[in-house]
């Protein structure tokens, strides 16, 4: 059953990502699949509990079917049709003419490290204090009792110190469902979910560098952001940063694309990638709040605000809904921000300290913060002569800066702030690493040297597809 | 002439490929995998890789045992001890994590969360709750870690019973036995 449901959710996931951007490439689609797939079906199921149908198999089953059917009825009406064999055929063989070895190798690095990663995360079941105390107890209850609104844990009868400052009760709901749909549909451990949802992202990941620095710099780049120690750690473990990473920078990066190249198609993946990154942890308002505020800036000066209305609306839409959802059932809890400004130098001081610390630390991130760092200082001339990549500077900047704003604002009851600069935030960084890898690889400065190396590296032999679909031979 | 000229530019291509792929690996191998970090992750996988391959056919409670230890371990004889709709006392954090003491227990097993992934449907209370919560007043049984709870209790065990989980009264005793 579990195996019928993913790839339902795959379907799904291809389907929204096939109508809202038919240009992006097939290891894309392939990549956000199951991503956007996943967090539909997540939506799916707070609206089922807010109707009172029971969280059971049959009826998850039959509305993300319904929603495929949909899908599948709209993409018929924009004239969607599957390529013919001949196409495809064309597409293998070009793909098969552009390899270079270099390529090669690393996809062979990239898929055995993946290999062993997966292995490991489906191997060990969930033991992480987060997860264990939150996220998968949740799932697995939900599971039990197919509800979310009237969990016994929610009970305050139960539970008295439910409602508290920082409860569970209030946390975002991606994770948790994403395990309930699991244990629903009879796996023993959640961390499928989380072995998948990795797995998918190094593909999307892949395919969107590769759009922008060509592929063998994409398969160096991929690489690198999967080694990152402390994130690949993480990333078989159960809980929420590494989900939390991958829709927050894939979305964040998706609106970099918008920005500097204004396709539609790019808006509205960045757009459903951010909404699951709010949807996933609640501070991921801010790369919103990033991106959105470098379109409204775009948007002033071009005097064209309908896009960004529409990616706004798209982006803030399950968040919001989830908080209605909350204020309607009573699954709130005491904030933890301080919504008052307020000025407190020594807090500002520990928060930078403590956040710089974690950048610079090469043993949790790899070269990442240094690389990025060398391709700024490198590609300052490209900043200042072309303005190369300043949307990409801006998102990473703004968001690094609201992130830090929003440890600031966060009146620390349940733990100190030591402890939560210390080992929380090392993990809150993770959102960073592949806009970062993403960024200092989309400058002129990398990206130039990478193409050459493609160029260099590809074997000169034409397929000349159109020819061949036409006469069915070679000229 | 076009023949050579596409024959030499193919050779080209193709030596241009084992240069970097020279470099490609030692980069890899000789810069990457060197770096502290990279090498400790890469280290792990394989480390786990080596688990996995050494172990292929363990159950799942085995491999929970494996990574939580005693904790799994109690949790597991409790549920497997206690009616499903038993309510069991936690004791606090210094009972499985006693100051200058070696513990048999790893994670956070005193917190209720926690108790309740691997104890549900059982209900869990925990000290913090006693008088606050109506399932504090409903306590059918006492988990008993390093001695702490038996003063809980309404009749008296031996003062050795270090380790395991009873229920709160005679009463209850009488009707597990039923």
């Amino acid at each position: 059953m579990l195996a019928i449901d993913i790839i339902l959710v795959i379907l799904i996931g291809l389907s929204i990502i096939e109508l809202v951007c038919p240009s992006a490439s097939f290891i894309e689609k392939a990549g956000l699949s199951f991503l956007t797939g996943i967090f539909s079906q997540t939506i799916l199921l707070v609206l089922l509990d807010a109707l009172n149908i029971p969280l059971t198999r049959l009826p998850i089953l039959s509305v993300t079917v319904i929603l495929w059917l949909i899908l599948c009825a709209v993409l018929y009406k924009k004239g969607y049709s599957f390529k013919s064999f001949n196409e495809y055929k064309n597409l293998l063989i070009k793909q098969v003419c552009s390899i270079n070895v270099v390529w090669l190798a690393f996809i062979v690095v990239i898929v055995y490290v993946e290999y062993m990663n997966f292995s490991k995360c489906m191997y060990f079941p969930t033991f992480d204090r987060d997860s264990l105390a939150g996220f998968d107890t949740i799932g697995y209850v939900i599971a039990q009792e197919s509800n979310i609104k009237n969990l016994s844990i929610f009970d305050i009868a139960y539970n008295p110190g439910i409602h508290g400052p920082g409860s569970y009760i209030s946390y975002a709901p991606f994770v948790q469902l994403g395990y309930a749909i699991a244990y629903i549909f009879g796996a023993e451990t959640s961390k499928i979910i989380s072995a998948l949802m990795f797995l998918f992202f190094l593909l999307a990941f892949y395919g969107i560098l590769a759009r922008s620095i060509k592929k063998t710099g994409a398969a160096i780049i991929t690489l690198l952001v999967m080694l990152t120690p402390e994130m690949l750690a993480f990333s078989s473990m159960s809980a929420t940063n590494v989900m939390h990473a991958i829709f927050a920078s894939l979305g964040t990066i998706y609106g970099i694309r918008w920005l500097d190249k204004g396709e539609k198609g790019d808006m509205l993946i960045s757009s459903i990638m951010l909404s699951a990154n709010a949807w996933t942890r609640s501070e991921g308002v801010i790369f919103i709040a990033a991106i959105g505020f470098l379109a409204l800036i775009k948007a002033v000066r071009k005097h064209s605000i309908k896009q960004l209305i529409l990616w706004g609306v798209i982006a803030v839409l399950p968040f919001f809904l989830w908080s209605v959802y909350q204020r309607i059932f009573g699954l709130t809890s005491e904030s933890i921000m301080m919504t008052s400004p307020f000025y407190d130098q020594e807090k500002i001081d520990l928060i930078i300290k403590n956040m710089f610390n974690h950048f610079l630390n090469v043993q949790y991130y790899g070269w990442t913060f240094k690389m990025l760092m060398i391709s700024f200082v490198l590609n300052i001339w490209f900043i200042v002569k072309k303005k190369d990549n300043l949307y990409g500077f801006f998102a990473l900047i703004i968001s690094i800066f609201l992130y830090m704003l929003v440890l600031y604002q966060i009146d620390y009851k349940w733990d100190t702030i030591n402890n939560v600069l210390a080992y929380s935030a090392k993990r809150f960084i993770f959102c960073f690493v592949p806009l970062a890898w993403y960024y200092l690889s989309t400058n002129k400065v990398i990206s130039y040297p990478l193409e050459k190396l493609e160029d260099l590296l590809t074997f000169q032999i034409k397929s000349e597809p159109e020819v061949f679909v036409k006469t069915g031979r070679r000229r | 002439m076009a023949n050579h000229k596409k024959q030499k530019n193919i050779y080209t291509t193709f030596w241009l490929n084992v240069v970097f792929l020279l470099l490609a690996f030692a980069f890899v191998k000789g810069s990457v995998l060197n770096q502290q970090g990279y090498s400790w992750v890469y280290g792990m996988l394989k480390g786990n890789m080596k688990t996995i391959k050494q172990y292929p056919n363990l159950t799942l409670p085995q491999r929970s045992e494996a990574k939580m230890g005693g904790s799994y371990s109690y949790y597991k004889y409790i549920a497997d001890n206690t009616p499903k709709n038993a309510v069991i006392y936690i004791p606090a954090r210094d009972a499985f994590f006693p100051k200058g003491q070696q513990s048999m227990f790893t994670g956070e097993p005193y917190n209720k969360m926690w108790a309740i992934r691997f104890l549900y449907p059982r209900k869990v209370v925990v000290p913090q709750e006693m008088g606050h919560s109506i399932y504090s007043r409903k306590l059918t049984h006492i988990a008993i870690v390093n001695g702490v709870g038996l003063e809980m209790l309404s009749y008296s065990v031996s003062p050795n019973f270090r380790i395991g989980v009873l229920p709160i009264n005679n009463k209850e005793i009488l009707k597990q036995t039923k």
